[in-house]
C-alpha cells in the first residue's frame, strides 16, 4: 500500500517534470517574446484551445465561449479526480473587468485511502477502509485591471454523497486542513483577494489574502477560521514556461499552547494561534 | 542595483521569519534538568491537617483519560482519537475515584494536557479543579506537533505530581532515550523524564515526591537505563520521598513473565510487541527502600500474586482464551519510601476493583492501570 503511493508520488513528479522539461525545451526556439505574462488564477478564463499545466496550481483548458476547464493535477495521482468548469458570465475588454463563476466536483476517497496509517487510521481490527465521498464546490471570481490585474474569489466546499461524519477534523498543517476540510470538517468556506503585476516581460509579482472557516473542529473551543496571505515571484523560463517562487503565511488554530504567568503570579495554560509560512514552487507551462 | 540584488534581502528576510515562526515539529527536549511550573486550584481547599504525621499517597496511570476504549496500539481496537464527550465522561469516573480515596499527593502518568487523541482537553487542570488537590506540577514527555501516524496528531503527554500541600519546588530530570528506532520514528517519539517536586507538608518539613513511567516497547536496554537513573536519583535524594509510578517492569519475583492473556497474536512483529520482561532489575529497589507491598505479602504463587496486579491492556469487555472477562494480569507500577519512613499497617493495596479500601467506582473501567496507594507513616520507619 505505501510502496504504491510512493510509486504515485514518483510518477506524479516524474511525468509532470518530463512534461515541463520538454516543453521548455522547445520554447527555447521560439522568437523573443515582448508581451508580458498574463497573469493566472483570476476570473478570466483560457481562450478556445488555451492550456495551463500548474505544477502546484490549478490546470486549466479553454473550451471557448467563456468556458474552461480545471483540475489540480496532484490528487489525480493520489487516485482523487476532481474536475470544475468555469464560466465567464461578463468581460469588458475596456477595463479588464471579468465576473466569472465556478462548479466542480471532486473525489477525496483515493488520496484518504492512501495517507491511512498517516493521516489517517488504519482500522487494521475492524478492516474499514475510508468512506466514498463526492465533494462539490462552487465559487464566484472577479478580476479586473489592465496591467495590474486584481481579483476577489469567494468559494464554498462541501460533500454532495458520502456520509462525511465517520472522519474526524485532520487538525494537520494548513494545506492539508484545507485540502481535506471539506470531507473531514463537511465543509470549507473561502473568501480571498490577490493582486498580480508585470514588473518585465520576464517577471511578475503576485500578492493575495485569505480568509478560511472549515465546517466544525475538534471541539466547540477550537476556532475553525484561517487568516493566509501570500507573495510569490514568477519567472518566465521561456514563452510558455514560468517557475514561481514564493511563500504563504497562514495564522490558525492547531491546538497549541503555551504556559503563561498572569498578574497575580499564578501559572495557567492558554491557547495560542499558530503562525506557519510554507515555502511555495510552481512550474507552469502556460499557453493561451 | 539588479531587480534580484533588491528582491535577495527581502527573500532571505522571509525565510529567516518563517524558520523563526514555526512551531518546531517535535521537541527534542534538550535539557538534563530544567525547571518547572507549579500550577494552583482556583479556590484552594485547606487540608484538614495542615501539619500531617501522615500523607495519603497514589501513583496511577490514567492512560490519558481513554478508560477501556480501545486504540490502535493495543491492537484490541482502531481508535485513534476521542470525541470530547468521551474525555468528559472518562474523567469525570476518575475524578470520581480520585475524590473517593481522597490522597493527598497523587502520582499520576500519561496525563494529556492538549492532545488531539484526548480532545485537546486539560487533565492537570481538569483534576486540580474537580478533586481536593490544590497544586499541580507537569512533566512533560511528549511533545510534537503532529505525529504523522494512524492521524495521531499533536502529542502532549506526561507524568504530573498532585499536592493538597504546597509544592515549593519542581523539576524535570531527562532519561535516555531510545537507540533501537529509524530518525523519523525517534524525531516524533516521547522522551522519558523523572519529576521531582518538593512539598511543604507544615512544620518546616519539606518531603520529595518523584513520578516515573519507564519505557515499555524498548529493545535495547533503555529501560534498565531509565530505571538504573531512577534508582541513583533517589539514592541521592536527602529529604523523605515518595516513588511512585508505572516501571513497566514486574516485580523480581513475579511467577508470570510471559504469554499474558491481553496480548493478541496481531502485535507479534510489530513495534508494539512486548518484550520479554527483567524483573531482576527491580530487586535493588526492594532491597534498599520500603515498598508498598512487600515480596512476602506479594507471594510465591500466580494465584497469591494476583491481588496486586495492576495493569491489562484488555479491559473487561474483552474475554481471554478461557471465555473470562479480562483482569488486571501483572505487576507493573509501585510505590517506594526509604527505609527510614514506614506503611501504615493495612493501607496498601492496589485498587483493582470496587470494595478494595471501601471504594464504590471500579477501576477496571477507568485505565488499563489501578491505582496503587497506601498511607506513609512521615518518619515512621527505621532511623
Amino acid at each position: 500500500m505505501k510502496g504504491m503511493m510512493r510509486k504515485s508520488i514518483g510518477m506524479t513528479l516524474g511525468l509532470t517534470i518530463s512534461v515541463f522539461t520538454a516543453n521548455a525545451s522547445a520554447d527555447e526556439t521560439v522568437a523573443t517574446v515582448v508581451d508580458p505574462m498574463p497573469a493566472r488564477e483570476t476570473a478570466r478564463v483560457m481562450p478556445q484551445k488555451g492550456l495551463a499545466l500548474g505544477l502546484t496550481s490549478p490546470s486549466a483548458i479553454g473550451l471557448g465561449h467563456g468556458l474552461e476547464l480545471t483540475t489540480n493535477l496532484v490528487p489525480w495521482f493520489l487516485l482523487s479526480p476532481n474536475l470544475s468548469v468555469r464560466a465567464e458570465l461578463l468581460h469588458r475588454k475596456a477595463s479588464g473587468l471579468t465576473l466569472t463563476t465556478e462548479f466542480g466536483l471532486g473525489v477525496p476517497s483515493g488520496a484518504m485511502y492512501m495517507l491511512q496509517g498517516y493521516l489517517f487510521p488504519s482500522n487494521t481490527v475492524s478492516g474499514e477502509g475510508p468512506p466514498f465521498l463526492l465533494q462539490q464546490h462552487a465559487g464566484v471570481w472577479l478580476s479586473g485591471g489592465l496591467r495590474g490585474v486584481w481579483t476577489v474569489h469567494a468559494d464554498v466546499s462541501g460533500v454532495l454523497i458520502g456520509d462525511q461524519t465517520k472522519v474526524a477534523p485532520l487538525d494537520s498543517f494548513v494545506p492539508l486542513n484545507l485540502w481535506f476540510g471539506p470531507a473531514t470538517a463537511g465543509s470549507r468556506w473561502h473568501l480571498g483577494g490577490t493582486y498580480d503585476l508585470p514588473f518585465t516581460t520576464w517577471l511578475r509579482g503576485r500578492a493575495g489574502f485569505h480568509l478560511y472557516a472549515l465546517g466544525k473542529a475538534t471541539t466547540i473551543e477550537r476556532s475553525v477560521a484561517y487568516v493566509g496571505a501570500e507573495a510569490a515571484l514568477e519567472v518566465r523560463l521561456g514563452r510558455r514556461m514560468r517557475v514561481a517562487l514564493g511563500a504563504q503565511w497562514y495564522n490558525y488554530d492547531n491546538g497549541q499552547t503555551v504556559v503563561e504567568q498572569n498578574d497575580a503570579g499564578r501559572f495557567q495554560r492558554v491557547n495560542v494561534r499558530s503562525n506557519d509560512i510554507y515555502p511555495t514552487l510552481d512550474v507552469v507551462y502556460y499557453s493561451p | 542595483m539588479s531587480i534580484w540584488n533588491r528582491l535577495t534581502p527581502a527573500i532571505l528576510g522571509v525565510i529567516s521569519l518563517a524558520l523563526g515562526a514555526c512551531e518546531p515539529l517535535a521537541d527534542d527536549m534538550d535539557f538534563d534538568r530544567q525547571v518547572v511550573p507549579i500550577f494552583e486550584r482556583n479556590a484552594l481547599v485547606p487540608p484538614t491537617n495542615a501539619s500531617p504525621s501522615e500523607l495519603r499517597v497514589m501513583a496511577w496511570n490514567i492512560k490519558y483519560g481513554a478508560g477501556r476504549i480501545d486504540f490502535w496500539f493495543d491492537y484490541w481496537g482502531d481508535r485513534a482519537q476521542m470525541t470530547v464527550g468521551e474525555v468528559e465522561l472518562n474523567m469525570s469516573n476518575i475524578y470520581a475515584l480520585l475524590n473517593e480515596y481522597n490522597p493527598d499527593i497523587l502520582m499520576t502518568e500519561e496525563i494529556e494536557v492538549g492532545s488531539k487523541r484526548s480532545a485537546y482537553y486539560d487533565m492537570v487542570n481538569g483534576i486540580l479543579e474537580n478533586t481536593r488537590l490544590n497544586y499541580a506540577t507537569y512533566y512533560q514527555s511528549w511533545n510534537s506537533r503532529y505525529v504523522p501516524s494512524e492521524g495521531v496528531g499533536r502529542i502532549d503527554l506526561g507524568n504530573a505530581i498532585f499536592s493538597k500541600y504546597p509544592i515549593t519546588f519542581s523539576e524535570r530530570i531527562r532519561q535516555v532515550d531510545r537507540t533501537d528506532q529509524d530518525a523519523v520514528t525517534s524525531t516524533f517519539y516521547l522522551h522519558r523524564t523523572i519529576g521531582r517536586a518538593q512539598i511543604d507538608v507544615g512544620n518546616s518539613r519539606e518531603i520529595a515526591a518523584y513520578v516515573v513511567h519507564t519505557e515499555a516497547y524498548d529493545n535495547d536496554g533503555t529501560k534498565g537505563k531509565q530505571i538504573q537513573q531512577i534508582y541513583d536519583e533517589v539514592k541521592k535524594e536527602s529529604r523523605p520521598f515518595i516513588l511512585g509510578g508505572d516501571f513497566n517492569e514486574l516485580p523480581p519475583t513475579a511467577i508470570k513473565l510471559q504469554g499474558f492473556p491481553d496480548e493478541v497474536a496481531s502485535a507479534a512483529g510489530t513495534e508494539f510487541e512486548q518484550p520479554p520482561y527483567t524483573p531482576q532489575i527491580m530487586q535493588k529497589f526492594y532491597d534498599d527502600f520500603s515498598p508498598w507491598v512487600t515480596l512476602d505479602r506479594y507471594g510465591d504463587t500466580e494465584e497469591e500474586q494476583k491481588p496486586f496486579f495492576t495493569h491489562t491492556v484488555a479491559g473487561p469487555a474483552h474475554k481471554d482464551e478461557a471465555g473470562n472477562p479480562q483482569f488486571w494480569n501483572r505487576t507493573l507500577d509501585y510505590l517506594f519510601v526509604p527505609k527510614t519512613e514506614a506503611w501504615r499497617d493495612g493501607s496498601t493495596d492496589v485498587l483493582q476493583t470496587d470494595g478494595r479500601l471501601g471504594i464504590k467506582s471500579n477501576p477496571l473501567w477507568l485505565s488499563d492501570h489501578a491505582p496503587v496507594v497506601g498511607i506513609w507513616v512521615l518518619g515512621g520507619g527505621t532511623p
